[in-house]
């Protein structure tokens, strides 16, 4: 009750919360890094696409996963495609879900908020909160944020021999630019 | 919704009139710099320890100490901790205001950052299911769960939970329950991460959407709602309504035993027990006390959190203060009858309201109320008085209508009818029906022999018992009252009852307790220590524990455990009288006892079952460092122990029983509750602690914790064994060398000898002596005073050879005048025969050289060449580079001086000793030369 009083407060004193209406983008760019005892694989993509609809608090981000690019190797980079990420079986990882925070309430400024969703990669899909930045400016919103990924969460076997070359959980970077549609 | 609290505290103002009993509770002081306007959150845990929590300030209590935890509200100034809860593993986990978290470690907190981040509202409660999921409860962004793995997740509105808003959290098995005003909900997390979450509301059977609070007992779960009864969910998950009274907006429920509810709600604390109505309970008299938060401990306290400090409830005892002493009691339903000398009153225990039923001149000592709900009142010198409830006045009976005698000491009955004692026999009224026939008595021909009676007892058979003032226990065997056995003493006996076995319980005026059975005989009871006086009745509890009251208080003797445990005054008890009986049960294991003041009311099912201080190693500390080790290097020698025996009932009265094995040779008493053993010498050790009072340690409270120093590393058998072959070694060594050494210097020293003896040899060769004298001859005859220059030069040689034999080195300058003498001496007999030359620059001359060196090469120049005008010998002694050199032409004589090839020999070894160079010797047709190496003087 309390929040709905503070809200229309808002409304009231300021109108320089997120205008409603989706918040689009592509090109996003997607770094992740696998740190392992014997071997650091860092890899990248420029082709992420998300969208955020502050009416409903919702969020969705999209990636191709054959996108990825970098890699120590042409052959590691081929591995990761086609024994690890298997990308034309499960061309697409994603993140769909909603803010914990109301977003539509933000006004222009730095926040930091909570996305609760569907992280799915590999075609197996885990709960997970995920602590993001959101810079609102008045025609974008840039969304940052990093997270890790445990790889038996989506079903990943790493063979027993590279075990010390893949690390277990792949950290991951998002930096994402939106723009109302 | 919340806009009801404006109108609950009017629909709760009801009061009551008559007595205010008066709960036992007492103020905790607290250390000044807790402010108590902020005190708020109370938490006990697992280990039975308070927590407190101010604002920002956190608190931990042992009874005699707040210790204070250091947090930290940079995150966000004026944050307060809003929930604190120990998990399985011992962490205490503290939930803020704005959503922070932080845990406690050792003094201080330390925050909280899982990679999910923080909630931005307020943390309400926390909860552990039994998968070891912590549950995390807010206000406004719904639940919050972590796994064993240290992953959240939330469950809010989009997963279906009815509010955000949760206002308690509950675990239950693998379940948690939640409070929202939307219903109740079970929620689970699976260890796959599935989330299951059932909502529970009115439509399953609950009183109300709206639950407030919640409070887990055993596998029960009471729901508090908004102005509606509490719910119970019992273990299959039935919702049963209970009885409790309605108009409840909970802030706290507590539950406790089986009849009591404690609420606090808008700053008020109310009480409920067996299902009456709330009674608003006061403190410090105030008004204006805002009751806070409520938590109960381990040792049955109700601990409560207020604006004007922190209060500490006995919740097994409550007084109601009168203006005289209450001689009798007894309870009818919810009515308490009782006396003040020969007025009776009625009181409403639920009602709380009271009247005087009747005013006389005789000072009542007994009251009973029989099977039909009659009330008798026994008198001393009036006889007895029986109300019927129906009735305002009651019928007489004395000595003038049937009594055996009119002071009547004890009444005791069943639905068959009452029996008397009195101090002139017993007098005993059966009843048909509900009717009270004509009563019969009996004397000493019916086997009463000293006919004073302290007390008749009726057993649930109906047997009869009577304890006399010297005839021991006497009972009724239909005929004649007789002693229950011949080996019984016949003694003064105060009181009597029996267990709910049956077995027979009585007790002597001096406090000695004994008991008996038909099938078992006596038994004796180890007698307690009545520090307090004499005996005031004796009662069984419904759990078959026997209580026997006395002036000091209450002593219970538990037949099963066979101990006595003392309910002294600390417990709360008042005065009581000796001799008078005047104790009764109630209902709803109330126990009511008349004092000298008052009546007073213990609970049974809320009296503290864990009587002695339990026990807790708090810390061990290394040099005052807090350490986890068990095994400990030779110099970490300084242990300390800090224990706390918790007992809040009376914390200065704790007392700790302390041994450190392979240290102590005796258990040491000790009040402080830390000990320090400096400077422990290697070896195994095992530290025992136990708190108790009174003297007595329980046994199973011991704590030990065993650890070892270790010896220094050389202390062990093999560095020992070690060591000693070690040694001999070098001792064997040291030997060979110093023999070795020994033998060398025995070899030089030959050497020298023999290089002394060849010279002394050459020296007094006989040619030398009698060329030299021959010469001499010569020059006495031509010159006197030469031929005293040239003995004194003789003897200056032979002087300074005598000098230097026995040292090692002398410098070569020295040498060279030795040498200079000789051929001074030879340059008489050779004339122009011979050509020295000596060139040594003074350098040269401060080396060293073995003595005699130069002097023997120069004698044997001499000894083998030809010396002649046509051969004449020239010989040289120079420095060349790092040698001196002695050179001569070579023109050997035909030997008649035999070589024996020693003196080069000797010179060589000698050398040895000195110098790594080598002597060199260079021979040809035309010069022999030999080159000394320079020893560097030392």
């Amino acid at each position: 009750m309390s929040r709905i009083a503070i809200l229309s407060l808002f409304l009231i004193i300021s109108t320089a919360y997120i205008p409603q209406g989706l918040w689009r983008g592509d090109g996003g760019v997607i770094n992740f890094e696998s740190d392992a005892p014997l071997e650091l694989i860092q890899a990248s993509s420029d082709a992420l696409r998300g969208v955020i609809d502050p009416a409903e608090n919702t969020f969705a981000f999209a990636l191709e996963t054959k996108t990825f690019k970098g890699f120590n190797s042409a052959l590691q980079q081929e591995h990761f495609h086609e024994n690890y990420i298997e990308s034309e079986k499960y061309p697409k990882a994603t993140f769909a879900g909603k803010f914990i925070e109301e977003v539509g309430a933000l006004q222009e400024g730095t926040h930091d908020v909570r996305a609760k969703g569907m992280l799915t990669i590999h075609g197996q899909s885990v709960e997970r909160i995920i602590k993001c930045r959101l810079e609102v400016k008045a025609n974008e919103i840039v969304v940052t944020g990093n997270f890790t990924v445990p790889l038996t969460d989506h079903h990943i076997t790493i063979p027993q021999v590279v075990h010390q070359k893949i690390a277990e959980e792949i950290y991951v970077e998002v930096a994402i630019t939106l723009k109302p549609v | 919704m919340k806009w009801s609290k404006v109108i609950l505290p009017f629909l709760m103002l009801w009061w009551h009139s008559g007595y205010p009993q008066q709960l036992n509770y007492r103020e905790i002081s607290m250390p000044e710099a807790v402010s108590t306007s902020t005190l708020d959150l109370l938490y006990t845990d697992s280990d039975g320890f308070l927590w407190l929590a101010a604002g920002p300030g956190l608190y931990w209590y042992d009874g005699l100490h707040f210790r204070k935890i250091k947090t930290d509200t940079t995150h966000r100034p004026g944050d307060g901790i809003s929930a604190i809860y120990d998990d399985s593993d011992g962490t205490v986990w503290l939930g803020w205001k704005s959503g922070f978290i932080s845990h406690v470690s050792g003094d201080s907190t330390t925050a909280y950052n899982p990679e999910e981040g923080t909630p931005a509202v307020s943390i309400i409660g926390w909860a552990e299911d039994d998968r070891g999921n912590l549950w995390m409860a807010t206000d406004g962004e719904g639940l919050y769960v972590k796994n064993r793995e240290g992953r959240w997740y939330n469950f809010n509105e989009d997963d279906g939970l009815p509010s955000n808003d949760c206002y308690d959290v509950v675990a239950m098995g693998v379940n948690v329950m939640l409070a929202t005003d939307q219903g109740l909900v079970r929620c689970s997390l699976e260890p796959s991460g599935n989330k299951e979450l059932t909502v529970i509301n009115r439509d399953d059977g609950l009183d109300d959407q709206i639950v407030k609070k919640l409070f887990r007992d055993g596998d029960n779960l009471w729901i508090a709602f908004y102005e509606q009864h509490i719910n119970r969910i019992a273990k299959g998950g039935e919702i049963m309504v209970e009885k409790t009274p309605p108009g409840v907006d909970a802030h706290m429920i507590i539950r406790s035993g089986e009849t009591t509810w404690w609420l606090s709600e808008a700053g008020h604390l109310y009480r409920s027990t067996a299902n009456h109505e709330w009674q608003r309970i006061e403190i410090k008299s105030s008004r204006r006390t805002q009751i806070r938060h409520l938590a109960l401990d381990k040792e049955g306290h109700l601990w409560v959190s207020t604006n004007k400090g922190l209060f500490l409830f006995d919740q097994w005892i409550e007084n109601y203060p009168t203006a005289e002493a209450v001689t009798a009691l007894c309870v009818k339903d919810s009515m308490l009858w009782y006396s003040q000398q020969g007025n009776l009153y009625k009181y409403n225990l639920i009602t709380g309201s009271g009247e005087k039923v009747w005013a006389g001149p005789n000072l009542i000592l007994s009251l009973h109320a029989d099977y039909y709900g009659r009330v008798w009142a026994g008198t001393f010198d009036g006889g007895v008085m029986i109300w019927n409830t129906a009735e305002g006045n009651p019928r007489f009976f004395n000595e003038s209508n049937g009594l055996v005698n009119n002071n009547v000491l004890s009444i005791d009955g069943n639905k068959e009818g009452v029996w008397l004692g009195t101090l002139g026999g017993v007098s005993h009224f059966p009843f048909k029906g509900d009717e009270i026939l004509a009563p019969k008595s009996y004397d000493h021909i019916e086997g009463v022999g000293v006919q004073y009676i302290y007390a008749v007892h009726v057993n649930d058979k109906g047997q009869v018992f009577l304890a006399t003032d010297g005839d021991g226990v006497l009972h009724w065997d239909g005929e004649y009252f007789r002693p229950l056995s011949i080996n019984l003493p016949k003694n003064v006996v105060l009181d009597i009852t029996s267990d709910p076995e049956g077995r027979l319980w009585w007790i002597t005026p001096d406090g000695h307790l004994h008991s008996w059975s038909p099938a078992e005989g006596g038994r004796d009871i180890p007698s307690f220590e009545s520090e307090s006086g004499k005996v005031a009745g004796l009662l069984a509890e419904p759990g078959g524990d026997i209580l026997v009251f006395h002036e000091g208080g209450m002593h219970r003797w538990s037949p099963v455990n066979k101990r006595w445990t003392s309910y002294g005054k600390s417990f709360g008890m008042g005065t009581l009288q000796p001799e008078l009986h005047a104790q009764k049960l109630g209902p709803h294991h109330f126990l009511f006892s008349g004092t000298a003041d008052g009546i007073t009311a213990l609970r049974l099912d809320l009296l503290p079952r864990q009587l002695q201080p339990s026990t807790h190693l708090m810390s061990k500390e290394l040099f005052f460092e807090p350490t986890t080790a068990t095994s400990f290097s030779s110099d970490e020698n300084h242990i300390t122990f800090k224990y706390t025996g918790r007992w809040y009932t009376d914390p200065e009265g704790v007392r700790y029983k302390l041994k450190l094995q392979g240290y102590d040779l005796d258990w040491v008493i000790s009040q402080n509750n830390s000990i320090t053993y400096p400077q422990l010498p290697p070896g195994h050790y095992t530290f025992s602690v136990v708190a108790g009072i009174d003297g007595y340690f329980p046994e199973d409270q011991l704590r030990q914790f065993s650890f070892e120093i270790r010896r220094p590393w050389y202390d062990h058998w093999y560095i020992f064994v070690g060591g000693i072959l070690l040694l001999a070694l070098a001792g064997y060594l040291l030997g060979r060398f110093r023999m070795r050494e020994q033998r060398k210097k025995q070899e030089q020293e030959q050497q020298r000898v023999r290089a002394q003896y060849e010279a002394l040899k050459s020296q007094v060769n006989p040619h030398f002596l009698f060329n030299s004298f021959n010469t001499l001859m010569a020059l006495i005859e031509d010159d006197k005073e030469e031929a005293t220059q040239y003995l004194s030069a003789l003897s200056d040689f032979f002087r300074n050879i005598l000098k230097f034999r026995e040292i090692d080195l002398i410098s070569v300058g020295e040498e060279l005048e030795i040498v200079k003498t000789y051929l001074n001496l030879q340059e008489r007999r050779f004339g122009s025969n011979l050509h020295v030359e000596i060139d040594v620059p003074e350098k040269v001359g401060e080396t060293e050289i073995p003595p005699l060196t130069l002097q023997l090469l120069v004698e044997n120049a001499f000894k083998h060449n030809v010396i002649s005008k046509l051969k004449p010998l020239r010989l040289r002694i120079y420095s060349e580079g790092d040698y001196l050199v002695v050179w001569n032409v070579l023109q050997e004589k035909n030997q008649r001086d035999v070589s024996t090839g020693y003196g080069l020999d000797s010179i060589r070894k000698k050398y040895m000793y000195h110098t790594k160079r080598n002597i060199q010797v260079e021979c040809n047709d035309l010069h022999f030369a030999v080159y000394l190496p320079l020893i560097p003087k030392t």
